[in-house]
């Protein structure tokens, strides 16, 4: 009883009096300097920075600056709690709340029948009288993210994890749109705006064994996309040939010479007749494209050359088939290439190896301005007694023999650098495993003499090999 | 130029340890400063530099040809020994690209070694982390953060305050603010 009292006194006396900031040690959490502290709280998960936050005001300061750097949203609910938290803050206020430089939706906005939501949502658009507004909109978790969008200015980042069929970007979302629509005279906004304005990476992943095509308009309201991620998608004639978002990326002028047709209404896609010759020559701004589980239709590859002329790095993970690999002669610019060699189609493609790969290595010559190439998840384990030549069937069918053949042809490309990375630690507790373990250094055999640069990688370090 | 030299780090308290090149040089503050160092050498020593450490040494050079002196003005001896036996520990081996992307998410966890080598009072860790920070020691800068980050990690804000000896300066009212703000965060 007398400590209730006591804390109650406490709580009225620490209201009354004006706090004196505390005086902290030289050497004391508080005291490290912001960029340490980031160091310290970039490793902790979500629920101890929230923690954090409420600890004092400089810690607060910097654990939501972690905790709003890069977000991942997995319910309406939350998207709409984070709206929410913005909406009651401004910049000047809290800046760091609008400092999110990536943003991972793990709902399916397309879908606007989504849970029952009885918060009000303030300014963002829908509280003042919820009566009169379109009921329709509350619950809409497309308008919520759109009003999300608005507020983000320094998002360089977006990744939407559940696209569906019915995810449709109206054309208001287009940046052409949007530059056309906020700026009297266009001709004032200049490419390096757009730069500034434009989402940097965005990966569009649906759900395994869905294969959504990829449309223009999922692309339209990001800009000029520096780097794109596909999963589970699809590309096909249709994803290429509407260029709508795209821009002449050597000379930007767009602006200056708008599209036509982007002020007018969409009438359907506009099939390969019905483009302009003109419109042929336009790229898109990609430069770094990874395709995971996603396919090219054939009827597609011819368009590729065109689309993604400005790609330089190319990365594909979980190749489907044969065709996909070789699309990647339709790459004519790429200098970066990553491959990962536990592919379904390596299972069958490496076995059966006398027959494709030549195909294969004749693809890796035919690209001229290749420096690097990485195989992501090689199985550098029993390498140790690799027979020089197949005694056996059963010889030809293993791993390691396919590994090894593949590897004395790739060193014959020249001036290329070879980056091998293998998925997981050898042995536990044990930092550098390669580095002690020479077995696998017999199936690097090939690359001597032959003055490519191998480098070896795996998570926790590197170990370079110098054929 | 001869690669025999001795280099001697100073702390600030004056005190002296005399190290291997290869183990000064985990410290990629004194590695570029010995890099300096000896090129101007080469160019028979015409060193006009502004760098005051980089001078500091080099007039000790001249003095005696064998022995590069390289003061630490911010690192206690008690802190300094520990800083180099952690060198010496990893003298061989190579670290992945120094450089390497800050933001990368994913980073692999704490070393058994360091975690016992950093098992030390609070103090005395954040007193390594300054100095690892300030020799530029990459890894034992981010062992020592994630030896913090282990200290906080799952705790409740009561909690840590405690740990840590911190004062509470919110309003009952502001905390609930923070708590309201961060709930999209918070796993049901």
């Amino acid at each position: 009883m007398k400590k209730l009292q006591l804390m109650g006194l406490k709580k009225k006396f620490s209201k009354k009096v004006p706090k004196e900031p505390v005086v902290y040690p030289e050497i004391h959490l508080v005291s490290l300097p912001d960029e340490i502290l980031t160091l310290i709280f970039k490793n902790l998960d979500k629920k101890t920075l929230c923690a954090l936050s409420q600890i004092n005001k400089r810690l607060q300061a910097v654990s939501q600056k972690t905790l709003y750097r890069a977000i991942r949203v997995s319910s309406t609910l939350k998207l709409l709690q984070l709206c929410r938290t913005l909406d009651r803050n401004s910049v000047e206020q809290k800046p760091w709340l609008y400092a999110i430089d990536s943003l991972q939706l793990d709902i399916d906005i397309g879908n606007s029948a989504n849970e029952f939501i009885s918060v009000s949502i303030g300014k963002l658009g829908y509280s003042s009288s919820i009566k009169s507004t379109n009921y329709k909109d509350l619950l809409n978790t497309f308008n919520l993210y759109k009003n999300l969008m608005t507020h983000l200015l320094s998002l360089n980042s977006i990744s939407l994890t559940q696209v569906s069929p019915r995810l449709n970007f109206p054309i208001e979302c287009s940046l052409y749109y949007k530059v056309n629509d906020r700026i009297e005279c266009p001709k004032n906004y200049t490419y390096d705006d757009l730069r500034r304005d434009s989402i940097k990476t965005v990966r569009l992943e649906s759900q395994d064994g869905i294969s959504i095509p990829l449309r223009s308009h999922l692309l339209w309201s990001f800009g000029l996309i520096k780097e794109l991620i596909l999963r589970n998608m699809n590309i096909d004639e249709e994803s290429l040939v509407d260029t709508r978002y795209l821009v002449d990326a050597s000379s930007g002028n767009w602006i200056i010479d708008p599209i036509n047709q982007i002020t007018q209404p969409i009438t359907g896609f506009p099939t390969i007749d019905t483009i302009p010759k003109h419109k042929k020559s336009y790229h898109s701004p990609i430069e770094k494209l990874t395709l995971n589980a996603t396919t090219v239709s054939s009827s597609a590859l011819h368009f590729l050359r065109n689309y993604f002329h400005n790609v330089t790095e190319l990365c594909l993970l979980n190749i489907k088939n044969l065709h996909d690999l070789a699309s990647i002669t339709y790459f004519p610019n790429i200098k970066a290439l990553t491959i990962d060699l536990d592919s379904k189609i390596f299972w069958n493609f490496l076995n059966d190896f006398p027959v494709q790969f030549d195909s294969f290595f004749s693809v890796l010559c035919s690209l001229h301005k290749i420096q690097t190439i990485t195989f992501v998840n090689v199985k550098f384990f029993n390498l140790s007694l690799i027979p020089r030549e197949p005694v056996n069937e059963l010889d030809y069918n293993s791993y390691k023999v396919s590994i090894y053949r593949l590897f004395t042809h790739l060193g014959r490309i020249e001036n290329v650098s070879f980056i091998l990375t293998t998925p997981k630690r050898i042995t536990a507790n044990t930092r550098y495993p390669l580095f002690m373990n020479r077995d696998w250094l017999s199936i690097l055999w090939p690359f001597v003499d032959t003055g490519c640069k191998v480098s070896i990688k795996y998570d926790e370090g590197s170990y370079e090999f110098q054929g | 130029m001869s690669k025999e030299k001795k280099i001697v780090i100073v702390s600030s308290d004056n005190e002296k340890f005399t190290v291997d090149r290869k183990v000064a040089e985990k410290s990629i503050l004194i590695k570029n400063m010995l890099e300096d160092l000896l090129s101007n050498e080469d160019h028979n020593g015409d060193n006009d530099d502004d760098n005051e450490l980089l001078r500091d040494a080099a007039a000790v050079d001249n003095n005696d040809l064998d022995v590069i002196e390289i003061p630490t003005p911010n690192v206690r001896s008690t802190v300094l020994k520990l800083i180099i036996e952690w060198c010496e520990h990893y003298k061989d081996i190579s670290f992945p690209d120094e450089n390497q992307d800050e933001d990368s998410k994913k980073t692999p966890p704490i070393d058994e070694w360091d975690k016992n080598f950093l098992n030390v009072d609070q103090e005395m860790l954040y007193e390594i982390i300054l100095a690892a920070n300030y020799l530029n020691i990459r890894p034992l800068l981010y062992s020592g953060c994630k030896m913090v980050a282990e200290m906080i990690r799952g705790k409740s804000p009561e909690e840590i305050r405690k740990t840590f000896n911190i004062v509470n300066d919110f309003s009952p009212e502001e905390e609930a603010a923070i708590r309201r703000e961060n709930e999209w965060a918070e796993d049901r």
